[in-house]
């Protein structure tokens, strides 16, 4: 499987697993500046594989999201606990997207990094870079990747 | 990680940056931790990652002069798109943290350190966190202005 499909179906299992179900609903290619959601979740790799991917979504989603993962426990902010559970589904994801690719070796991940702000930009690759739009019951997850 | 381990990573870091910014920018820093940078509404923030057996990040944060300042000193040019900027930031970040790399894996050969490509934060009140890591933050002061570098490490 290639990373994109593997990216969507491991998206899709890991929120699901924590009753957040997602959609996935549209493919952007994008070059070099991309605008994100308040909420970002950087994880880096490299060796068979070397690049960037982010996990983009607004306070409120990230908030219901550590909230199922503590069984329902209600979250009012984003301390480290929920920083922390957030850089684990970020991590969880991203390994289980690794294990269902094809590589001709193994691939490392940085631990997950947290950027949180607003009117956000990013680039995480200097030629093309891609995101995966899921929809939520809440507001759009964005996934963004890119290869070197 | 031992704590000498982890200062002698983060001085070798500072180090590379320090004579990185003197080579390819002609700018002299100097480490001041008393100081606390005051990052405007608008801050940059480069993060680059590392995998082996210490994984971590080096986060470069600075202000929009200040990145200004360090990419056009490295072009010898006016730079007058934001891009422009943001990536020569991104190499600069990139080439410090190689640099510093390759002395922490000369001394620690089991390491096997490797940098991820640079990624670049621009935002309003922006916030980074790395969690479960070890980090050490260094201000550095071009005698105008400051910046700050996070650099983090986790493993053995």
């Amino acid at each position: 499987m290639e990373l994109r499909s593997a990216l969507i179906e491991s998206v899709k299992e890991i929120f699901t697993s924590f009753s957040f179900p997602v959609n996935f609903y549209e493919e952007r290619e994008k070059i070099q500046l991309l605008s994100t959601e308040q909420v970002n979740i950087l994880i880096g790799f490299n060796n068979a594989l070397k690049g960037n991917i982010v996990f983009g979504m607004s306070n409120t989603t990230a908030l219901q999201v550590v909230s199922n993962m503590m069984g329902g426990m209600k979250i009012a902010e984003l301390d480290l606990v929920a920083k922390s559970g957030l850089g684990e589904l970020a991590n969880m994801i991203t390994g289980t997207t690794f294990g269902r690719i094809q590589t001709f070796g193994l691939i490392d991940i940085t631990p997950p990094t947290l950027a949180i702000g607003s009117n956000m930009f990013l680039s995480i690759s200097r030629t093309k870079s891609y995101q995966l739009v899921f929809q939520t019951n809440l507001t759009d997850l964005i996934v963004s990747f890119g290869l070197e | 990680m031992k704590s000498e381990k982890f200062e002698y990573m983060c001085k070798c870091m500072i180090d590379s940056f320090l004579k990185i910014a003197k080579e390819m920018a002609d700018l002299k820093f100097n480490l001041n931790n008393n100081l606390d940078p005051v990052f405007n509404i608008k801050k940059t923030a480069i993060i680059v990652g590392i995998v082996g057996a210490n994984p971590g990040r080096i986060q470069l944060e600075t202000n929009e002069t200040m990145s200004q300042t360090i990419a056009e000193k490295m072009n010898g040019e006016t730079l007058n798109n934001p891009l422009e900027v943001y990536f020569s930031l991104a190499e600069f970040a990139n080439i410090f943290s190689g640099n510093g790399l390759t002395v922490i894996n000369n001394q620690f050969p089991g390491s096997q350190l490797r940098l991820t490509p640079p990624s670049i934060f621009v935002g309003e009140s922006l916030e980074l966190t790395t969690p479960n890591i070890e980090h050490a933050k260094s201000v550095l002061f071009d005698g105008e202005d400051l910046l700050r570098i996070d650099i983090g490490f986790k493993g053995e």
